[in-house]
């Protein structure tokens, strides 16, 4: 039951002609995916098919993170030349480059309706920039970290960020509360499962902690991948019964997510001996699994989708 | 016979007029306008629009009678026409013209500069000139210089390449020296003179062409001959300049010019260009005989630039005799000055060079910095100091003597450990144990380094280095006085630290009280109480923001250290223990923006405060930029039926994270314990953690109409400066239960009716610090009592919730300073912690009635077993 659901097998590699491959993103539906490359450009692709649909030019550095709004109509991205910059899809124009990050910009992501740009720096900030208005200035700074902002998410109320001072925090905007999670570790990603309940959280010691959104439980613990040094995305499957994390040997390491054991691992052939898997991105509804390496992304799927595709 | 006699005899001149005639009419006599002037033939001789014309040709027309006629080319085979058809000025001429009178005589005769030995001959006849009469021999001899100058001759000879003996003169030689020079000659007129002369008429023509010119300039040259020389002439060149002898400065004609003369650019310099046809050379001044200037438009070209690299050398000096190839040699040198300076001759005898003795060569890593060696460590021991003459204290002058030096109590333990050692007193060894306050490991260490030194400069180091660290009791302000400008104070204050260090800091107020009056010594003690607390040695502060370095600086890669246990955290601890949850969690108030929740579709938690945030956001320049509070933590849960049970919960000091305590309540509390603050603090520490919050700024400088509305999270803030008596708007706090009433239909009014409730316990809580305070008997809490009168104490650590709450402000502060970089927020920092400790220190004293409910502190590190007692209790 589990291996049909699972994305387990290489279909396709592209090569993405950009430099290194800094970040790879479904966008909302999961017919296209985004990737940033050190070239300082974002590129829109079908992974499916490979094809090259529109490459998006403004960042000044490259290009870290990325992330494309409910409707596909708009994306932003955000790069170590300290810009958050908001797209438009079509026209492939910069809507408004944002400049306020004193440092770096780790991670970007749009709030449910797309109305609000989150971004995360090394700064220790995380702002909020209005999409709707032209203001240059952000609604609000959060400014509790005290650390690099790593990761970021965001639900219809709250906002997840991890940290590298070990904190996941949850600005809850309801309650207007915050809860701060510690994890000891530096948290590298933050997810949330599709139940929205627990937040998994991946930090520098070589663990994803699985923690109950409410109460701050740890519910699992994943290990056996190897993180120590590297900025690397995990994420949930979209049934929300397996754990992805890239890993610094070149796997991508796949735990179920109730017993915590190591269901497969998939490996990635890359030029060096031990590439980093550095960043993957589910499907939002499939077991479908995009994971980037040096200068390639690659597409998994699960062994029943592809003998459909096959047949 | 008589009458013709006489007419006879008359002689008669002139010729006689006319006998009138009768009847004659009298002619009137011409006037002078009409008079003409005739020639000798009886023709006019002026004519003309003014009568000065001249008269030409055929009564006053040209040539003939029938005017003037043209004159025709006529060329045949046997007589060939002359190309030059001459239209000379003659053919204009009439005889009259030509003749003595005329303006073109006919008369051969000498110019009138040839004239001039002639004509002065004559003149000199005539006055009969000096001392030889009747002739000036000089004048043969000597011909004005002008002639000379300015004759062609010069030029001619120059040209026909006299040479030799026949009185030319050498080729080199500069035609300057030449004008100068004194010449005989004897000219002699040949025939060919008048043909070749062309005469020129008013103003002269152009010369047509070279060939004229030349032979117009050549007509002496033929018949001259000249005597040769027999002597070398002497030239004298006065000399008329300040330089010395035979110094000559750089030429400009050369140095500009370039030595040849002008030549058209690009060509290559041809020896002598002949002139070309057509109109060239100056317009007016010159003469016939003046020579011409030297160029005066200058004609560049491109062979006076040096094009080759390394061609052959030019000389560049033009003329100047300065000393040349001056970096060469000395020799080199020397001989070109001999061979400029033609009187002089060079010396045989040489002198001997200057000894030049280099400067010593500086080792590379030299800096020509004085740094005094007071580094400390090997360098330190190294250094002896000069013997300077000391004043030497009672203490040192019984070392000297070998007395057993007698300590002042210290109360540390090392004083009595020093005196058991030191009951044998050896001379080498007192010097030692006199340490007052250092270890006895120090004392070893600081054995062998005094080895050199005089026993007298000695004693007085240990004192001085003593570090905080060794002496952690002390808070002595070594070097650190904070009064003193009144030196009394400040001995009053040394007595308190002494007193307080012995633990007996109660007693200060009865010591004081001999110079003070009670009040004021009450005063003076809360004073001290503060400083000693801020005024900490600095390097005692400053170590408590920092950590010792695990690895040297050189070493590159070093392995990040393991982190130290002691240091991690309680919710780092858990979870290494994988106890996550409540353990690790931490809840704070966050108030997300009033847009943000608009843009998120989510009701806004804190519609009110949203606004004041934003407003604060705003104010980007302004002075409470820098006084804004952090945000207060607060409770899970802010329903406001909890907050009476949270309230309840204050007075014992409870950890608030785990417990549901409320965080307005505990703001209360802490705004409660600082107006005695905030009174009497703004001189002796303006930046001080516990600041009042910004509405007391607000309330101060800020227009008021935004503190009138008020709501129940505000309600205490605003409160705040009650001590001012402003009726009208905030009622005093004493009377606070009479006020509760008219105050919380203004709360409620403004706020939802849920929270009304909360108002109302926020006016009541406002009474209960000044109870619990009064109640509590701490030397801190006693000075409450007089809190608007002067300085006042740190605020009383009433609850575990305030000393968290600072927790959270220095936390907030540290980040903010990551952004503003200010000083006073930095020091503010290690400020809040050392008033956490002292608060901490005084809970354990105070807490009699320790609460159930009471869990680990925030700092504090709980040992496993405290955890593991955690743990079980959350179980149950």
């Amino acid at each position: 039951m589990t291996d049909n659901n699972l994305a387990n097998t290489l279909i396709s590699k592209v090569e993405c002609k950009q430099g290194a491959v800094r970040a790879v993103r479904f966008n909302a539906d999961g017919n296209y995916c985004l990737t940033c490359g050190s070239n300082k450009s974002v590129r829109l692709w079908n992974p499916y098919t490979g094809a090259l649909i529109k490459e998006y030019c403004g960042h000044g550095y490259e290009v870290l993170d990325a992330d494309a709004s409910f409707d596909s109509a708009n994306l932003c991205s955000g790069g170590m030349d300290k810009c958050v910059i908001y797209w438009d899809v079509a026209q492939g124009k910069v809507l408004r480059k944002l400049r306020g990050h004193a440092a770096q910009v780790n991670c970007v992501c749009f709030s449910e309706e797309a109305t609000v740009i989150f971004s995360g720096s090394v700064d220790t900030t995380v702002r909020a920039w209005d999409a709707r208005s032209h203001s240059q200035q952000p609604i609000q700074v959060l400014e509790e970290s005290k650390d690099n902002v790593t990761s970021l998410l965001t639900t219809d109320h709250e906002v997840i960020t991890g940290c590298l001072d070990g904190r996941v925090r949850r600005y809850d905007l309801r309650m207007g509360q915050l809860n701060t999670d510690c994890v000891g570790n530096p948290v590298t990603c933050v997810n949330l499962t599709r139940d929205g309940q627990c937040i998994l959280a991946s930090s520098l010691d070589g663990r994803l902690r699985l923690l109950d959104k409410d109460t701050g439980e740890m519910l699992n613990d994943y290990s056996g991948h190897v993180n120590s040094k590297y900025n690397l995305d995990a994420c949930i499957s979209s049934s929300d019964t397996h754990i992805f994390s890239g890993s610094e040997d070149g796997f991508i390491y796949v735990w179920n997510l109730i017993d915590g054991k190591i269901v497969t691992k998939l490996h990635h052939d890359t030029t060096r001996a031990q590439g980093v898997v550095h960043s993957l991105s589910h499907h939002p509804t499939k077991p479908c699994l995009l994971t980037a390496c040096e200068n390639k992304i690659f597409l998994w799927k699960s062994q029943s989708a592809t003998e459909e595709t096959n047949g | 016979m008589d009458e013709e006699e006489d007419e006879d005899t008359f002689v008669t001149i002139g010729t006689p007029l006319e006998p009138y005639e009768e009847d004659e009419v009298i002619k009137k006599p011409t006037r002078v306008q009409d008079q003409t002037a005739h020639d000798s033939k009886g023709r006019r001789r002026f004519h003309g629009a003014f009568t000065g014309g001249f008269s030409a040709g055929f009564f006053n027309t040209v040539g003939s009678e029938q005017g003037w006629v043209p004159s025709t080319f006529v060329s045949s085979r046997s007589k060939k026409s002359d190309t030059s058809v001459s239209q000379r000025p003659e053919n204009y001429m009439d005889d009259e013209d030509l003749g003595e009178h005329g303006i073109a005589p006919r008369k051969v005769a000498p110019t009138e500069d040839f004239a001039s030995a002639l004509k002065k001959r004559h003149i000199g006849e005539i006055v009969g000139d000096g001392i030889i009469p009747g002739a000036s021999p000089l004048g043969d001899i000597i011909v004005p210089a002008k002639y000379v100058q300015m004759s062609s001759w010069c030029s001619t000879a120059e040209k026909t390449g006299m040479e030799g003996g026949s009185g030319g003169r050498a080729e080199g030689e500069e035609k300057g020296k030449t004008e100068t020079e004194t010449v005989c000659y004897c000219p002699t007129f040949s025939p060919l003179e008048e043909e070749s002369a062309q005469k020129v008429y008013g103003c002269s023509l152009p010369p047509e062409n070279v060939d004229e010119e030349e032979s117009e300039e050549d007509e002496y040259a033929e018949g001259i001959t000249f005597a040769p020389k027999d002597v070398n002439p002497i030239c004298f060149t006065p000399k008329d300049n300040l330089h010395g002898i035979g110094y000559h400065g750089i030429d400009p004609k050369t140095a500009l010019f370039g030595s040849s003369g002008h030549v058209s650019l690009f060509e290559p310099a041809t020896v002598s260009s002949g002139r070309k046809k057509g109109i060239t050379g100056q317009a007016f001044g010159i003469g016939a005989f003046e020579e011409e200037d030297d160029d005066i438009y200058t004609v560049d070209r491109l062979s006076n630039y040096d094009r080759e690299l390394g061609g052959p050398e030019k000389d560049r000096l033009h003329g100047w005799t300065a000393p040349k190839h001056k970096g060469d040699s000395m020799q080199l040198a020397i001989g070109n000055m001999s061979a400029v300076l033609k009187n002089f001759k060079l010396s045989s005898i040489k002198c001997q060079p200057k000894k030049i003795y280099p400067a010593p060569q500086l080792p590379r890593d030299f800096r020509p910095y004085h740094t005094p060696s007071t580094a400390p460590g090997a360098t330190r021991a190294a250094y002896i100091p000069p013997p300077v003459r000391q004043t030497l204290d009672a203490n040192v002058r019984g070392l000297m003597l070998g007395e057993v030096p007698r300590m002042r109590p210290t109360g540390s333990v090392f004083d009595v450990l020093a005196t058991q050692k030191m009951e044998p007193p050896k001379l080498p060894q007192t010097q030692i144990s006199f340490t007052l306050g250092s270890s006895p490991a120090q004392v070893k260490t600081e054995t062998p380094n005094i080895t050199g030194q005089s026993p007298v400069s000695r004693p007085h180091q240990p004192l001085d280095t003593a570090s905080p660290a060794n002496t952690p009791s002390s808070s002595t302000s070594a070097g650190f006085q904070p009064f003193a400008r009144t030196p009394e104070k400040q001995a009053r204050y040394d007595t308190f630290l002494e007193l307080r260090k012995q633990g007996k800091a109660d007693t200060y107020e009865e010591y004081a009280r001999k110079s003070l009056t009670e009040w004021e010594s009450r005063q003076e003690a809360a004073e001290f109480v503060r400083a000693a607390q801020l005024y900490r040695p600095l390097s005692g502060s400053m170590a408590t923001r920092f950590t010792k370095a695990r690895f040297d600086d050189t070493v590159s890669s070093a392995e990040l250290p393991e982190p130290d246990k002691g240091e991690v955290s309680a919710q780092q601890k858990a979870a290494e223990m994988k106890l996550f949850g409540k353990l690790t969690r931490e809840t704070t108030k966050w108030r997300p923006d009033k847009l943000l929740c608009k843009r998120l579709n989510v009701p806004n938690p804190y519609p009110d405060e949203a606004a004041e945030v934003r407003k604060t956001k705003r104010e980007k320049f302004s002075i409470f930029n820098f006084l804004s509070s952090p945000p207060q933590p607060e409770s899970t849960t802010p329903e406001p039926g909890q907050e009476t049970v949270a309230r309840a919960a204050i007075e014992p000091p409870s950890n608030n994270r785990t417990e549901t305590t409320n965080t307005a309540s505990v703001k209360t509390e802490s705004v409660q314990a600082d107006p005695a603050v905030s009174a009497g603090e703004s001189k002796t520490q303006p930046s001080d953690g516990t600041r009042p919050p910004m509405d007391l700024f607000k309330a101060i400088f800020g227009d008021s109409s935004n503190s009138d509305s008020s709501d129940s999270e505000m309600e205490p803030d605003i409160a705040l400066p009650t001590p001012v008596p402003t009726d009208a708007v905030v009622p005093p706090l004493p009377d606070a239960v009479g006020v509760a009433e008219p105050l919380a239909p203004t709360a409620a009014s403004m706020t939802e009716t849920s929270n009304g409730t909360i108002a109302i316990e926020a006016v009541a809580q406002r009474l209960e610090p000044s109870v619990d305070s009064t109640g509590v008997t701490t030397p801190d809490n006693d000075e409450k009592a007089s809190l608007p009168f002067g300085p006042a104490l740190p605020p009383p650590p009433a609850t575990q919730g305030t000393a968290q709450s600072r927790v959270k402000t220095s936390r907030k502060h540290t980040h903010k300073d990551k952004k503003h970089k200010h000083k006073s927020h930095k020091k503010k920092k290690s400020r809040h912690k050392k008033h956490k400790k002292q608060q901490k220190k005084h809970r354990t004293k105070l807490d009699t009635d320790s609460d159930s409910d009471a869990e680990d502190s925030d700092d504090s590190v709980p040992t496993d077993t405290q955890l593991l007692k955690q743990i079980a209790e959350f179980a149950s």
